[in-house]
């Protein structure tokens, strides 16, 4: 199952090159398929994108991704931070609420497909931009490897005598083989399918929490366990790193963007909400598991935690254990090809960039589907679920690159709010991260967002935690981003491009076009007007200094 | 089988305040959170109208453009030919014989149907330049207004492109006979093009 607008986003991959219009739906007849793609190439004169994204389809797509996250994260933190993983979830959710407001603003902002790869590019030029989006591409591919990995876990739910090695990976890998031939194919769910199972799964989810506490909650048990089974703090560290990977995923929101009818009304709306529920549902499961069973039954399970806790529950356990088993392993499914959409996606945007070589731009010739992207990465996530069933966790190896991606992109994103508030204060934003500190540079006055930096702060104290705690990350990580500046440096030496230097890119043209098919035309017309009073103010300043510099010469 | 064990495995029932507390206060913020994202402010009502009718234009599945040969003709099927093309939309040139109430409707008026075809095959050209395929459909009529909107009701349309191409004769009349009977009476959106004539500035 994948984000509906995934697989014609692809194909808009064509659309932009202006050799295909068969793949868009133009008659309006048909409101299951939506127009993708990156389409913000500042010399692009039209994406071709037909919004078609309401409210709910919005927080949906974004919840099909960061909603799962929970699924697999649940066991992980459990078993890392034990009694402590109401205070490990509760300490990353509040860095993870500063990441969301800025990829709110952000993508309000900026309501294009691309999300952080995007506003780093923007923001920091190209060769940050590259770092951002091949962090942001490790994760995707972990994404894979890890979601597919945990769908097996809860397959086998109902096998337990398969929740173990080679079993797991053998299940994980036939999974993303069968990704692999769904997205070369280009088959696509329909949206409204997926706003369906979304709820379905937010009501399961909403059931077991509510249910839980009226019925099996024990206070007097979670105070126990937190006293009693309180981790060495470096552990408790290195579940607190790891509870991140419980809050991946917003980038879908920015990437829906793109095709959200009002974007800059609706996206901000749906953010936030995704932000808090998430955020809800995380503590809830965390307080929730550790009230009704010991800590290590849950960590003992990391491959169906919730099904576990679900199993637990009195009156509906019976049936809430297998339901939330079948729905956690589709919704997790659903997230690992959430990641193949990702990787497809952010290389062509990547390529049209500049940023990676035009090889992953080209589309299947049958079925118009980035087919080498394709394969490339879902080979490389395969590789991750052998290695990784090499380890002694399979889930925790993954966990550590996944975070470590996750939060090297991040930290990326926030530096770029705050360097676009300086660097383009002239786009409107219908939403801004509060607690602006208000600065005036060169007669212009700028709002300086203070929880960017609080935000970068938590960031960069989990990246240190996951470089310090995580083995694996630790090597791994790192070399991922040697890797593709090798690729990097060897693709822009060749094509004549400026390595640490960018590209010379139209963004107010680019940014003029994204506001008016967004339809937002009111931000168009403010956009437009502080442009020409900043031409104004500029020839108003250069009449005034050729004037000084006539009297100057005069004078003499 | 497996439903009989999985039974056995719930914890004993267990309700406490505090849960109760926290239950509630979690539904209840998940509802709030939810029903603030479902109710956003709605958008000032003629911002609304304009982006709904830019969006409607951007998404036509079928575009009929009236024409009557000329300058006008000419700038009409441009735009229809461009927004055809932008939408993969399908387009047809419609040329209404106007009969008067004098002749029957089946009447032979063969002069006229020799400038409707020539007509049309200017508009064809046209298309042609564009690289659009164009439907041309000559219809016979007391009134073109009327023929437009029968001919945009039997195949759905979406968009309607009309030139000005008279002065209104009434004070009730804004666009003049043929335009105001479509925009009153079609099924869609109507794009009206005025005449490149300059008005002539008021004597007073």
């Amino acid at each position: 199952m994948s984000h509906p607008a995934d697989a014609v986003s692809q194909r808009n991959g064509q659309n932009h090159g202006g050799q295909d219009h068969g793949g868009q739906n133009h008659s309006g007849k048909d409101h299951d398929g939506h127009h993708g793609g990156d389409g913000h190439g500042a010399a692009e004169s039209n994406s071709g994108l037909r919004r078609a994204v309401g409210i709910w389809g919005s927080y949906t797509w974004g919840y099909a991704d960061v909603g799962a996250d929970v699924y697999v994260a649940l066991g992980l933190v459990v078993a890392a931070a034990q009694g402590g993983a109401p205070l490990a979830f509760a300490i990353t959710g509040l860095i993870y609420m500063f990441i969301g407001l800025a990829y709110t603003e952000l993508a309000a902002t900026y309501p294009v497909a691309g999300g952080g790869q995007y506003y780093t590019l923007r923001g920091l030029g190209d060769f940050l931009g590259f770092t951002s989006g091949w962090a942001l591409l490790l994760d995707f591919t972990i994404d894979v490897s890890l979601f597919a990995l945990s769908s097996a876990g809860y397959i086998n739910f109902f096998f337990p005598k398969l929740q173990h090695q080679p079993w797991l990976a053998i299940e994980g890998i036939a999974g993303i083989i069968f990704l692999i031939f769904l997205n070369i194919r280009g088959i696509r769910e329909s949206s409204r399918m997926n706003e369906i199972f979304c709820a379905v799964d937010m009501l399961n989810e909403s059931l077991i929490i509510l249910f839980g506490f009226l019925f099996a909650w024990d206070p007097g048990l979670l105070q126990h366990q937190f006293i009693t089974a309180f981790p060495s703090t470096r552990q408790f560290l290195y579940g607190a790193s790891i509870a991140i990977i419980s809050f991946v995923g917003l980038e879908s929101v920015s990437q829906a963007a793109q095709e959200t009818i009002r974007p800059a009304t609706v996206v901000p709306r749906t953010s936030l909400a995704l932000i808090f529920t998430v955020l809800i549902y995380a503590l809830s499961f965390s307080v929730l598991g550790l009230g009704i069973l010991p800590w290590n039954v849950i960590a003992a399970n990391q491959g169906d935690p919730v099904a576990v806790l679900a199993h637990h529950i009195p009156f509906i356990g019976f049936i809430a254990g297998p339901f939330t088993a079948i729905l956690a392993a589709t919704l997790v499914f659903a997230s690992a090809n959430t990641g193949v959409m990702g990787y497809s996606r952010i290389t062509w945007s990547m390529s049209r960039f500049k940023l990676l070589p035009s090889w992953f731009e080209a589309v299947h010739e049958k079925y118009s589907t980035p087919h080498r992207t394709i394969i490339v990465f879902s080979v490389l996530a395969i590789v991750e679920v052998i290695l990784a069933s090499l380890s002694a966790n399979a889930y925790d190896t993954l966990a550590n690159l996944y975070a470590f991606g996750a939060v090297s992109g991040y930290v990326l994103v926030l530096i770029s709010l705050v360097k676009l508030r300086f660097s383009d204060p002239y786009s409107p934003r219908p939403y801004k991260v509060p607690f602006n500190l208000p600065v005036t540079i060169k007669g212009r006055r700028v709002e300086v967002p203070l929880l960017a930096f609080f935000g970068l702060a938590g960031n960069i104290f989990i990246w240190v935690l996951v470089v310090w705690t995580h083995a694996i990350g630790r090597i791994a990580g790192p070399s991922w981003l040697v890797l593709g500046y090798i690729v990097y440096f060897v693709y822009r030496s060749r094509a004549g491009l400026p390595i640490f230097g960018s590209i010379k890119r139209d963004w107010e043209n680019d940014q003029i076009r994204v506001l008016a098919e967004a339809g937002e035309l009111e931000l168009l017309e403010q956009y437009q007007t502080a442009l020409k009073r900043r031409d104004e103010d500029q020839a108003a300043a250069a009449v005034a200094a050729a004037h000084r510099q006539a009297l100057t010469t005069g004078g003499k | 089988m497996f439903l009989a064990t999985a039974a056995a495995t719930t914890v004993p029932l267990h309700t406490t305040t505090l849960g109760v507390v926290l239950g509630v206060v979690f539904a209840s913020s998940v509802v709030t959170i939810l029903w603030w994202m479902m109710h956003p402010p709605k958008a000032r009502a003629i911002v609304e109208k304009v982006m709904e009718g830019v969006e409607r234009v951007t998404e036509a599945g079928r575009i009929l453009v009236g024409t009557r040969g000329g300058q006008l003709s000419q700038r009409l099927l441009n735009l229809a030919c461009g927004l055809a093309k932008a939408q993969n939309a399908a387009l047809t040139a419609i040329y209404v014989v106007e009969l008067p109430m004098t002749l029957p409707l089946d009447a032979a008026v063969p002069e006229e149907m020799r400038r409707a075809e020539q007509v049309l095959a200017e508009a064809e050209e046209v298309a042609q330049q564009h690289n659009v395929e164009i439907k041309k459909q000559i219809a016979k009529a007391r009134k073109a207004g009327r023929a437009i909107v029968d001919a945009a009701n039997t195949a759905p349309t979406q968009l309607i492109i009309l030139g000005l191409g008279e002065r209104p004769n009434f004070e009730d009349r804004i666009f003049g006979s043929t335009a105001d009977f479509v925009v009153r009476h079609a099924p869609c959106d109507v794009i009206l093009e005025r005449p490149s004539f300059v008005a002539k500035p008021s004597s007073r």
